[in-house]
């Protein structure tokens, strides 16, 4: 089996800017393919020794146990990130409704806050924002989404305990533009528009888009009697509609030695806040805006390449429920975060088969609350330094090649309030300062270049958040000793990519192991309080196990399984932890027909075993299998019109007791793409 | 969604907490009205009260619907084990001997939008024998009711409308077609129907579990008061009635009120003087019992061996912030009361925090023990001073600390039989159990704890059945 890729050493161990300038356009199937030479524009006669990198599912660290998907030209209608999520082995996808309801993901069984999410290289999550909401993303903005499980690279620089998701800017492959327009179920629609643009050595990508839904699935409505199936009812969702916007600049140019890329990614929604299916809010709403921007410079010295880059973002979420319905009394919040970070990076060829890798970072968080109708919480600040080395030794033992990167990265963070705490008129200062070091130890070993087996063991932290710290000036009470979250992973694996013949594509299969420390959860300390501790530890182990591949013009596979037990001490299973979930996605395609360009036929299956809803291992969710289908029809002008039905039978089912998902459901997309003259 | 999922889990933790007070086995003259009993074997088949009935309705249990497998032996209480997630009820037999570790959990059925029991249960203050309502309260609002032999006799939701959440506290049947179940929440919607306004007395036919289309407006105990703000400025602040336990005393039902704010989690804080409500059964008339001087008085317990009289527990309120214990010490106390068959309340008894600085503040997870005799628990303040159980005399001021758990908010709401047996819950991290204890008017000694029900769900209330 050949290996489809060869990479310059140096350039592999780098980050997206200048990886991503020798992607090739990802096929159909998603999968993603490295091709390249030594340099983005070699001169006349130049040459370049190049050797095949060791078989992975990311660009960035062959030891890593990184999946990379591509979010374009992707078969499915409205298709969404958490959706692509679901084709990454290791991952657990949470979701609370239809369009625009909450979503996140967690890694091989950690929690959800212990997941940190990258635009690029800018963190989009820190300690304070807990688990990001996938559906304020647009898929349209993204040229693909990378999820290292476990120990990430050292140059996304996290300590993260689950893993990272990476979500990568839409990008200029070739000069286009395209717009789209979807209509589905429910009232979900989306429009996008966007430019992909090229001068000399300038790209520019630009798109923006809007999206709504009224979300008024059906959903079987108990009235909370679990033993009286007399008052039971089908009712449709209510106060579950949304409306949003996104906007995106993505500028590259390359200066004489060096790359400068700027980021921009605006996105807003607003819309009702329905609350737990037994007593759900008819009232209650939310509205949240978020900016988030990065400048960048990469500089290619002989032997090294230095980045320097500086960004934040500001966010902005309301939620008003002047009634109380959600149940946590009467709020009317206006809470505005920003962070500022700026960060140095470095990969220095010390040796041919010795690198360096240096990051250190500065980052800043600001939280300022505001609750008109109820505790006014204090502002709060975070100051975070941060500091990584990576050594990178590659090589060749007898006939395998091998790759070991030890690496270390230490956080101090500091974080503090003022404001009236505990008894009115006392204003009270609290602050915490943490320093923690983190490490990972990552190998590789390739005895053929299709192959590879990996290894890697690593360490994370989850600092405190504002919240858990300081409380909320009511019932929330202030822990100012309480410890971070940790980790220690351990995993193993092998990797298969290339092709034979007609059959092309990708395999991996890994083990993990992830012990949880220190793990914070609230414990009452008075009849109307509770404060955060570290009371709980917890032990995960599992297979992952993913595939992409095609089959000559015609065939194509992609799919994903994740298995896990996931214990507390005394043997109990941690709740909210499937022990199995799956995907598959078969898919054929005609190529050339007629007056068609292609015409693809596609079905999905998603499996979620049963989980427990609560610790005592009591309320078991029972499992379900989301069955779907679709088409798509490129015509020769350009155009292409997608059909998707989702959960064919009508499984519907619940990631979280209370929050009925959408059954069965349709989705329509007209695309038009029109490439420029380069 | 986190800082949401966070305060929700923090609210329900707090909300479910160990201010279920311990209850006594009901008398064996306290009788329903109308002469009919219910039990397990069926109502009494004896005269009836009145001249101008038949033999009598048909027996309650069994229902035609049988949910739970039939309760061991003849159980006479019930302890709910939680950890404010999930639940599960155990049944304790006369003796205290575990007739069934987990007759009822929160997995006794599939989860549909609720699982079958929330993390805020309590089984009702004085039920009939023979059967047990369960009241699951914060964020479920179900009031259900079995026969101890595991058929279903109904579950009843305490609202009929969505955005709101009731929270109902307790249920007292006064017979076959009459019960009463307190709505502690407000409805803060202008246009809410007058049955779903919350802050009253719900009817509800016992034997269907139905709504009767009966209410009582106790709005006429909620109030705007002095209090103070976020910063510590005076301000006014709108309190409710918050009906809280029901005790009934021949016609009449007595009903404490806790008069704390609308907005419980609001920044300003303020209370109503303490106060309970005197419910005539006859009209469904209200008058004041006047409970001067202190404060969030929700707790009422029958006084065993007594027709009339009832213990009211004000666990005092701090208008400072939650915790500040000296400042809610100010407004605890303990008062019993006697009402006559013509509806006169009269204040038999007080005992206040403040008669004596030394005095230890232990009215939460009350036990009537007998006239002016009561245990409760003193709670502890997560540094030095763990729970204790105190018992005290409110006539003499006499106090005793009978026991200490191992940790705080740990002991709970306990029971007895009213012939020396006293059972107090310790949800202990590693030694949770019931903690059992013979009383006589000398002492209280504790015997050998039971484990009861799972591990992971200690115990938190126990309730005479």
């Amino acid at each position: 089996m050949e290996s489809d890729a060869t990479t310059d050493p140096l350039e592999a161990s780098e980050g997206t800017p200048e990886t991503a300038e020798r992607r090739e356009p990802p096929p159909d199937d998603g999968a993603v393919a490295t091709e390249g030479g030594a340099d983005a524009e070699p001169s006349f006669g130049a040459t370049a020794q190049i050797e095949a990198p060791l078989a992975a599912t990311n660009d960035l660290d062959a030891t890593a146990a990184g999946t990379e998907v591509s979010a374009r030209d992707r078969s499915a209608a409205d298709g969404t990130v958490q959706e692509l999520l679901f084709e990454i082995p290791g991952t657990h996808v949470v979701q609370t409704g239809a369009q625009g309801a909450f979503s996140s993901v967690a890694l091989r069984g950690a929690e959800l806050g212990q997941t940190t999410f990258l635009l690029g290289d800018l963190p989009l999550s820190g300690p304070d924002t807990g688990a990001v909401d996938l559906s304020l993303f647009p898929l349209a903005a993204f040229e693909r989404v990378e999820v290292y499980r476990g120990g990430a690279p050292a140059w996304l620089h996290t300590s993260a305990i689950g893993g990272v998701v990476r979500l990568v800017p839409r990008q200029v492959t070739r000069p286009t533009l395209w717009a789209t327009a979807t209509g589905g179920s429910f009232g979900s629609w989306r429009a996008d528009v966007g430019s992909a643009l090229r001068a000399g050595r300038t790209r520019l990508v630009l798109g923006a888009g809007a999206d709504g839904s009224r979300a008024d699935y059906p959903f079987e409505y108990d009235n909370a009697t679990r033993f009286d199936p007399s008052d039971d009812e089908t009712r449709r969702r209510a106060n579950a509609d949304t409306l949003g916007a996104h906007a995106l600049a993505h500028l590259e140019t390359e200066l004489a030695r060096g790359r400068l890329s700027a980021v921009l990614l605006a996105t807003s929604r607003r819309g009702g806040a329905p609350g737990a299916g037994a007593s759900y809010a008819l009232r209650a709403r939310r509205n949240d805006v978020r900016l988030q921007g990065s400048l960048a410079y990469v500089h290619r010295f002989e032997r090294a390449r230095l980045q320097l880059a500086a960004g934040g973002g500001f966010q902005r979420h309301r939620f008003t429920d002047r009634y109380g319905e959600v149940g946590l009394g009467r709020q009317a919040t206006d809470d505005r975060f920003g962070h500022g970070f700026a960060r140095v990076a470095s990969v220095i060829a010390l040796h041919e088969v010795l690198d360096l890798t240096l990051v250190g970072s500065a980052r800043w968080d600001g939280y300022r609350p505001e609750n008109v109708l109820g505790f006014e919480e204090s502002d709060s600040q975070r100051t975070s330094l941060a500091g990584g080395a990576e050594l990178r030794l590659h090589g060749r033992l007898g006939g395998w090649r091998f790759e070991l990167r030890p690496s270390a990265r230490l956080v101090r963070s500091r974080t503090e309030t003022h404001g009236y705490m505990g008894f009115r008129g006392e204003e009270q200062r609290f602050e915490q300062g943490v320093t923690r070091p983190t490490f990972r130890v990552g190998a590789a070993m390739s005895p053929v270049p299709a192959l590879t087996f990996t290894t890697s063991a690593a360490s994370g932290v989850r600092l405190p958040s504002m919240l858990e710290l300081f409380g909320n000036r009511g019932a929330l009470l202030p822990a100012p000793d309480l410890d971070p979250e940790t980790g220690r992973s351990l995993d193993a694996g092998a990797v298969l990519r290339g092709r034979a013949g007609p059959l092309r594509g990708a395999a991996e299969l890994r083990v993990f192991h992830l012990a949880l420390d220190d793990l914070i959860r609230y414990r009452q300390t008075s009849q109307y309080t509770a404060k955060a501790e570290n009371v709980l530890e917890a032990s995960v182990r599992g297979l992952e196990a993913g595939l992409r591949g095609r089959l000559g013009p015609h065939l194509g596979l992609h799919g994903a399984l994740t298995w896990m037990d996931a214990r507390a001490p005394g043997g109990a299973t941690l709740n909210w932890r499937p022990r199995l979930q799956a995907q598959v996605q078969p898919e054929v395609r005609t190529g050339p027909l007629g007056p068609l360009r292609d015409l693809v036929f596609f079905a999905s299956l998603i499996h979620r075993s049963a989980f427990f809803q609560d610790p005592a291992n009591l309320v078991e969710v029972e499992a379900r299998s989301w069955l779907g289908a679709g088409v798509r029809v490129d015509l020769a002008c350009g155009v292409s019109a997608h059909f998707t039905a989702r959960d064919l039978l009508d499984q519907r089912g619940q990631d979280y007791v209370g929050f009925p998902l959408p059954g069965r459901r349709f989705a329509f997309t007209i695309r038009y793409r029109m490439e420029l003259a380069p | 969604m986190i800082r949401s999922t966070a305060l929700s889990l923090a609210l329900a933790l707090a909300l479910a907490c160990g201010d279920d007070d311990g209850m006594s086995l009901p008398d064996a003259t306290t009788d329903l009205d109308g002469g009919a009993t219910l039990d397990g074997g069926g109502e009494d088949a004896g005269p009836p009260a009145d001249g101008g009935r038949d033999a009598g309705p048909p027996p309650l249990c069994p229902t035609d619907t049988p949910v739970l497998d039939a309760a061991s032996g003849t159980p006479a209480f019930a302890v709910v084990g939680s950890d404010y997630t999930s639940t599960s009820l155990a049944l304790l037999g006369a003796d205290g001997a575990v007739l069934d570790e987990g007759w009822i959990d929160s997995g006794t059925t599939d989860p549909g939008l609720v699982s079958t029991l929330g993390g805020d249960v309590v089984v009702a203050s004085n039920g009939p024998a023979g059967t047990i309502t369960i009241v699951d309260r914060f964020g479920v609002d179900v009031l259900s009711r079995f026969c101890l032999d595991g058929s279903l006799v109904g579950q009843l939701r305490a609202t009929a409308v969505e955005g709101w959440g009731p929270n109902p506290r307790d249920f007292e049947v006064v017979d076959a077609d009459e019960a009463w179940v307190s709505r502690y929440e407000p409805n803060p919607a202008e246009d809410a129907p007058t049955l779903e306004r919350g802050t009253d007395l719900l009817g509800v036919n016992p034997t269907t579990m139905e709504l009767d289309g009966g209410r009582v407006d106790l709005t006429v105990f909620s109030e705007t008061v002095t209090g103070l703000d976020g910063e510590g400025m005076e301000t006014d602040v709108a309190v409710a009635a918050r009906p809280d336990a029901i005790v009934r005393r021949g016609d009449f039902l007595v009903v404490g009120l806790d008069r704390i704010p609308v907005d419980l989690f609001g920044e300003a804080r303020g209370y109503g003087d303490g106060r309970a409500a005197l419910v005539d059964l006859a009209d469904g008339s209200v008058e004041p019992i006047e409970l001067s001087g202190l404060a969030n008085c929700g707790s009422v317990q029958a006084v065993p061996g007594s027709e009339t009289d009832v213990i009211v527990a004000c666990s005092g309120y701090s208008t400072m912030g939650f915790g500040d214990a000296a400042g809610e010490r100010m407004t605890t106390g303990l008062v019993r009361l006697r009402v006559s068959a013509e509806g006169e309340v009269s204040e038999e008894q007080r005992w206040a925090a403040t008669d004596d600085d030394d005095s230890i503040v232990a009215v939460g997870g009350l036990v009537v023990l007998g006239e002016d005799d009561v245990v409760g628990v003193a709670p502890g303040n997560f540094a030095d001073v763990n729970d204790r159980l105190v018992r005290t005399n409110m006539a003499t001021g006499v106090q005793e600390v009978v026991a200490t758990a191992g940790g705080s908010f740990v002991l709970g709401g306990g029971a007895t039989d009213g012939a020396g047996l006293l059972l107090v819950p310790d949800a202990t991290d590693g030694e949770a159990a019931v903690r059992v204890f013979t009383v006589t008017a000398e002492a209280i000694t504790e015997g050998t704890a039971l484990p009861v029900g799972p591990t992971t769900l200690p115990p938190r209330s126990i309730h005479p059945l």
